[in-house]
């Protein structure tokens, strides 16, 4: 296991509701976990909270032996890109100096700009995002699928093997989302990246996922293999207002979600 | 050799240019004709070193807090802490001293840092974003002025035309060893906020990405907002307020090399230091033999720029 929590709870005032209640979970390498739950259900939140972007958190939150949280912000960098749902920027800024701010903790002291090596990441990062070809456009001016391709290149640029991607395909194509999806697998498979996706298309995302995390009302729902986790009664559980039946995909034989009457 | 011709470099001989010709041009023209020896040495040099400083001080200082908050439309004028130094060298008038250190008024710096972290509780706690931030920092200008124009209510009537002009910008008080110092001190300044140009940088994209790279965000935010005080402390504190330099040279300078700090900053430093001794020169010389205030020249020529942008942001949000 190379990234931990246990009992992690967080509510943003006292006397507020908990956002995140009581939540453990292990990640191994080679992990790719689609999370799921509904609006409101503290994803976003356990995924910063993980990633040390909010503080107060009670539990423990582990990478490798180490407690996590009591890093600098530099060296969990170097351990985990999180990357937000949204992606804005008021300045002028290529897509390359986008993905280049990936290699922020990794470069060392203000007196060294970039080098070789921040270029060799940065332009590899590119290519398996599907994004060189953006490489000199304003970030300003690219779609919403597009600025989600660079911000997943800037991500993987860090160099980091933990990945915490928030609604990471959720704008993209289906041409990229299927590119982005395999890329994805293959780095946990290949590569022993742990990846935790948000998504909120499960058909999307269990295509390609390894496990998966049910999530609702601050607390984990269910977590395990896509065909353990994803069942009718977890899904009645996420969603009591809509009715789901559980089938296999015909093409790949993953399972796949369908509304039933 | 191709390193010499790059766009960068090429982007800082046309400023380093800019700066001189415009140098040449403080030293050349003036409110009366004629250029002997001691009008150009003891009146034209010393303000055409004054005015370098301030505007670079002010450029950088601009640069710095738009990448700080995320916003093009913030610069020490427009979010109120140029009105926080003016505040503090009033009250240094009133109280009789100025703790003066290095050429700088002290409570000109301790009135711009308890405005600036009074911004940054304001922009951490409301959850309204960045126009929040700008109607706060223009909160913040009416209190100090209210403040100030109190103090010249009751203040000696005879101080009034020079404080007044003080008020509006002005740079014709300048002497030679201040002057020097002004520039000098700026300059170590502006090296100290460049140290941050990786965190910088990362503050472009808002706070939390900003920490999700690596950048520990509180005490760079803590070292930039204190570097930005003593800088408008120090440019305040000689020239009084002087706006707009701050918002429109970081926003000129981008559309030449980018929004990246390692290049931004420099570029900001020399390109103020040239715009300011221009607006100087041109305060000398319209309404001559009289001369306006620089600080109304610059809002005559910031003033509808600032405007531009909001429109220019509208349209793209």
């Amino acid at each position: 296991m190379i990234f931990s929590v246990e009992a992690l709870s967080f509510r943003y005032r006292r006397h507020e509701p908990w956002v995140v209640r009581d939540f453990s979970l292990g990640l191994s390498p080679g992990d790719f976990v689609a999370l799921l739950g509904p609006n409101g259900g503290g994803k976003s939140t356990l995924l910063k909270l993980l990633a040390g972007i909010i503080p107060g958190a009670e539990g423990v939150v582990r990478y490798q032996d180490r407690n996590f949280l009591a890093l600098s912000p530099a060296e969990r960098a170097l351990k985990v890109a999180y990357s937000p749902a949204v992606f804005h920027v008021e300045f002028p800024m290529t897509a390359e100096q986008a993905v280049m701010m990936g290699r922020t903790a990794s470069g060392g002291g203000f007196l060294r700009h970039i080098n070789e090596s921040d270029r060799a990441s940065v332009g590899e990062a590119m290519e398996l995002c599907c994004c060189s070809r953006l490489r000199e456009r304003d970030v300003r001016e690219l779609s919403g699928g597009e600025r989600q391709l660079v911000q997943l290149a800037r991500s993987i640029a860090t160099g980091a093997k933990i990945l915490f991607l928030d609604e990471g395909l959720s704008q993209m194509d289906l041409n990229h989302q299927s590119a982005i999806g395999k890329m994805l697998r293959g780095l946990a498979t290949d590569r022993g990246y742990a990846i935790i996706l948000v998504a909120h298309d499960v058909n999307l995302a269990v295509e390609w996922a390894s496990h998966c995390l049910l999530m609702k009302g601050g607390r984990k729902i269910a977590y395990g293999p896509v065909e353990k986790a994803l069942t009718q009664e977890h899904l009645r559980e996420l969603y009591p207002d809509t009715s789901f039946i559980v089938g296999t995909s015909p093409a790949t034989g993953s399972p796949k979600v369908f509304f039933s009457k | 050799m191709n390193a010499l011709f790059s766009r960068t470099s090429r982007a800082y001989w046309t400023a380093l240019a800019a700066w001189a010709l415009s140098f040449a041009l403080a030293l050349k023209i003036g409110s009366v004709p004629g250029a002997d020896f001691d009008l150009i040495y003891q009146l034209r040099l010393p303000r055409a070193i004054l005015a370098s400083a301030v505007g670079a001080g002010l450029a950088i200082a601009g640069a710095a807090l738009q990448a700080l908050f995320s916003n093009p439309l913030c610069e020490p004028y427009t979010i109120g802490i140029s009105a926080g130094a003016t505040l503090g060298t009033v009250v240094g008038a009133v109280i009789g001293t100025q703790l003066i250190f290095m050429g700088i008024s002290g409570l000109a710096f301790v009135g711009a840092l308890v405005f600036a972290v009074l911004l940054l509780f304001v922009a951490r706690r409301s959850t309204a974003g960045s126009s929040s931030l700008l109607l706060a920092g223009v909160m913040l200008q009416f209190f100090g002025a209210s403040l100030v124009s109190l103090w010249m209510v009751f203040a000696d009537p005879t101080g009034i035309q020079g404080a007044l002009s003080w008020l509006l910008g002005d740079l014709s008080r300048a002497r030679l060893d201040g002057a020097v110092l002004s520039l000098a001190l700026v300059l170590i300044l502006s090296f100290f906020l460049w140290m941050d140009w990786r965190a910088l940088d990362a503050f472009l994209i808002g706070e939390e990405s900003a920490l999700a790279l690596g950048v520990d965000t509180h005490a760079a935010r803590r070292r930039i907002i204190f570097f930005v005080s003593i800088l408008v402390g120090a440019c305040v504190s000689v020239a009084g307020m002087v706006g707009f330099v701050g918002l429109l040279i970081p926003h000129l300078v981008r559309r030449q090399v980018g929004s990246l700090h390692f290049s931004l900053l420099p570029l900001c430093v020399v390109w103020g230091a040239a715009s300011l001794t221009f607006a100087d020169s041109l305060a000398r010389f319209v309404a001559r033999p009289y001369e306006l205030p620089v600080g109304v020249v610059t809002a005559l020529i910031g003033a509808p720029f600032f405007l531009w942008l909001v429109m220019r942001r509208g349209a793209a949000a």
